[in-house]
């Protein structure tokens, strides 16, 4: 099998299952226990905290820990929420877990702005300025999108809020940036930021917001008052512990960086002979491929990758429905090419072997296609 | 005292030297839909009756028994021995909300000692007094208090009455191979053919990798979707990829839909023999697309004639199909967005009215014989 859909989840790492299963089978205790035993899992829990605001490169804060990316996504837009917010601005870029959270601020009367994206798939810094205004409350920005590997420019976008609405709380969606390209929060100046535990290796159920000191969010769950009030429900022990080792497991960014770029690169230059567009260019993340093919459905080149036992996901749901894709209609593509449209993304783990046949067999696959539809 | 749930079944098809056939099949359907729920299950003179259970598992129940084919309603009862003081102790307790009753006593057991009509006037008196503001109405009232004194010592006292789907007991019309594309229409198609009794087998065509394994899942849920009501099914999944590359190779564009269901109706009409059907049956409707002209399911007749082809919706408005797909669960997986075979190199411009001949002569530069027994070598069974 050849695993290249890593932008959609990863495999649990080794570590990260044995101490999973550790504070799942031996350190089990409830941390709002009074016994001793309790208390130590309580004090584990602060040091994966404190793990990961070193990985985030922060010297303040602090992190909650939620079910997943969404719920932290829920959070920090619903939790920032105040009865006198007057204009929200998010992209057309966002996850929709932030995209869908928008739409449903505009149902309940909130002014939402999207901002627009250019060809490259990042937003429009030009019309973010002009968006902005002292009525900004509130500002969500993916930092790497999902779909193509688009890097958003926090520090520019954090300048752009401080000449425009400083008082504006700046949220970003860090899922698919954490532990992939360099971070440092401070440097950054967001407020509110999200990260997930199985896009890194860490299980499934596993997320956490960063809030900066001084923050303060309302609870959008309310209940036994854990974290601090701001997320009630007993804390998923064995998952946080083992997100903390997925990131102690992080090891060189940049290096890693180097490697999967070098995947890319191989793989597009594997793919020159074919009437194929990258949709994710040179600044983006490397780990995040977005292809277009020209007159054929991208689902049946995933179908036909995965006959091969190769896998990687669509970059459109359906094209009988016309379903589409938000963010690479967004991008200015056109609807004949978000459905010829296919997402590869890679891990640190992948190899170049893998990234050979892959794109060998995808140009193959490409061309077998080809010639059964003319 | 106990509450049961009370099961009345349809007259008509009752009578008749078919009688003790229909009727141990409607038992047998009833005791497979109630597997696995403790309770007792027997019969009254022109009732079922299901008692002993835990009162939690009450409206699974009714719910499970709902959709049993044959039965025409049920209602939920109190079970008293035959007693006056008895039968007037649990009338005086009831409380009921609404605004105007009536009381109907049958006796079928005649050696009761108070007549029915003067003994719905005393139980009526009674139930007055404890609902001061309810009023009688014998006719267009809105609750019916019946109190029915049966021959075996027992009395039923019940009120609302809950519609079953009626119809005849599944499998007493034999077995139908039922097309089932993932669509809207064809799990609707397989509900109204197997309230006419008739069992089902299903066959999906699947085209891999045009369509993907969703897509299959999506069928394996709309067959587990009507089971309810259709029984557990068995799913015939045939591969039709090669079939439609070789249309697409070697026959005129236009031709496409037609050939490509003629030949889903070659395949059909070997596997209702193979597996005992006695007709095919599919969700087509007239008119709605292209291929559903009365020329294009004309042409698609004439590919098979071993098995006839029953379309239960072929007057259907879409309307009254969605609404019956609401009712029986499957619209909103009908309704998700996977591409089906059908979708899969669909011409611009289909033939609308095809011609038999011109089909036929397309359908020449096909070695139909070889794809469709590969076709149907390489079918995959499910049980759903």
């Amino acid at each position: 099998m050849i695993y290249l859909d890593n932008a959609a989840t990863t495999q649990i790492s080794s570590n990260a299952l044995k101490t999973y299963d550790l504070y799942a089978r031996e350190q089990f205790f409830n941390p709002s226990g009074i016994y001793d035993v309790a208390v130590k899992v309580k004090n584990d829990i602060e040091s994966a905290k404190k793990t990961i605001l070193d990985a985030l490169k922060t010297s303040s804060g602090d992190i909650v820990f939620t079910s997943s990316a969404t719920e932290a996504n829920n959070l920090a837009i619903f939790g920032s929420l105040r009865s006198n917010f007057k204009k929200i601005v998010l992209s057309m870029a966002d996850h929709p877990s932030i995209y869908n959270v928008g739409l449903e601020l505009e149902n309940r009367g909130y002014k939402v702005e999207f901002c627009p994206l250019q060809e490259n798939g990042q937003i429009d810094y030009d019309a973010l300025e002009k968006i902005l205004d002292e009525d900004t409350s509130l500002i969500s920005i993916i930092h790497v999108c999902n779909e193509t590997g688009a890097i958003n420019d926090l520090k520019r976008i954090n300048e752009l809020r401080k000449k425009k609405c400083p008082k504006a709380i700046f949220h970003a969606d860090g899922v698919q940036a954490f532990s992939k390209i360099k971070i440092n929060l401070d440097y950054f100046g967001v407020d509110l930021y999200t990260i997930s535990g199985h896009k890194m290796f860490a299980p499934k159920g596993i997320a956490c917001l960063y809030v900066r000191e001084g923050l303060h969010l309302k609870p959008i769950l309310f209940g036994g008052g854990q974290e601090h009030n701001l997320r009630s429900g007993t804390e998923n022990v064995p998952a946080i512990m083992a997100l903390k080792t997925a990131v102690l497991e992080i090891g060189d960014i940049k290096q890693n960086y180097e490697h999967v770029k070098k995947l890319k690169d191989i793989f597009v230059s594997n793919l020159k002979d074919i009437p194929c567009t990258i949709n994710s260019n040179e600044e983006n993340s490397p780990y995040i491929l977005s292809l277009t093919f020209k007159g054929v459905n991208g689902e049946t080149l995933v179908h036909m990758l995965e006959q091969n036992g190769i896998y990687v996901s669509t970059g459109s749901a359906c094209s009988s429905r016309k379903k589409g894709n938000r963010i690479l209609s967004a991008m200015n593509l056109r609807l004949e090419d978000v459905v010829g449209s296919i997402r590869v993304s890679f891990s640190k783990h992948n190899t170049i072997e893998e990234v050979e046949t892959a794109s060998k067999t995808l140009k193959n696959c490409y061309n077998e296609l080809i010639e059964k539809l003319r | 005292m106990k509450r049961v749930i009370l099961l009345r079944f349809g007259e008509l098809y009752l009578k008749g030297k078919n009688r003790g056939y229909f009727e141990k099949v409607l038992i047998s359907n009833i005791k497979l839909s109630l597997k696995g729920i403790e309770c007792k299950f027997y019969k009254v003179t022109g009732r079922y009756i299901v008692s002993d259970y835990d009162e939690i598992d009450e409206t699974l129940i009714i719910n499970k028994l709902t959709k049993v084919f044959g039965l025409v309603s049920l209602s939920v009862a109190i079970e008293v021995k035959t007693d006056v003081d008895a039968i007037k102790d649990y009338i005086s307790s009831l409380k009921i909300p609404a605004k105007t009753f009536r009381v109907s006593v049958t006796r079928a057991d005649k050696t009761f000692p108070i007549q029915s009509n003067i003994f719905e006037r005393e139980l009526g008196g009674l139930i007055l007094k404890n609902n001061p503001s309810l009023k009688v109405k014998l006719k267009d009232y809105e609750t019916e208090i019946v109190v029915d004194i049966r021959e075996n010592g027992l009395t039923y006292i019940l009120h609302d009455k809950i519609e079953c789907e009626g119809g005849m007991p599944l499998g007493t019309a034999g077995k139908g191979l039922l097309l089932l594309s993932g669509g809207i229409d064809s799990p609707v198609a397989g509900y109204m053919i197997a309230k006419r009794g008739m069992s089902i087998t299903g066959l999906h065509f699947h085209s891999f990798p045009y369509t993907s394994e969703m897509a299959k899942q999506k069928v394996i849920s709309l067959a587990k979707l009507i089971s309810p009501y259709c029984g557990k099914i068995k799913l015939y999944m045939c591969p039709f990829t090669k079939i439609q590359e070789e249309i697409h190779k070697h026959c005129a564009p236009e031709f496409m839909i037609t050939i490509m269901r003629r030949i889903m109706m070659k395949i059909a009409g070997k596997i209702a023999i193979q597996s005992g059907c006695k007709a095919i049956i599919t969700g087509e409707n007239l008119g709605q697309v292209a291929s559903q002209t009365v020329e294009s399911l004309t042409v698609t007749n004439f590919s098979q004639t071993n098995v006839p082809i029953f379309r239960p919706l072929i007057a259907f408005d879409k309307k009254d199909i969605i609404n019956i797909s609401r009712k029986i669960g499957t619209y909103e997986t009908s309704i998700l967005p996977y591409e089906d075979c059908c979708t899969v190199f669909l011409p611009k411009n289909p033939v609308i009215k095809p011609k038999l001949d011109k089909v036929l002569k397309e359908e020449s530069k096909l070695d139909i014989k070889t794809l469709v027994d590969n076709a149907v070598k390489n079918i995959e069974i499910i049980e759903c």
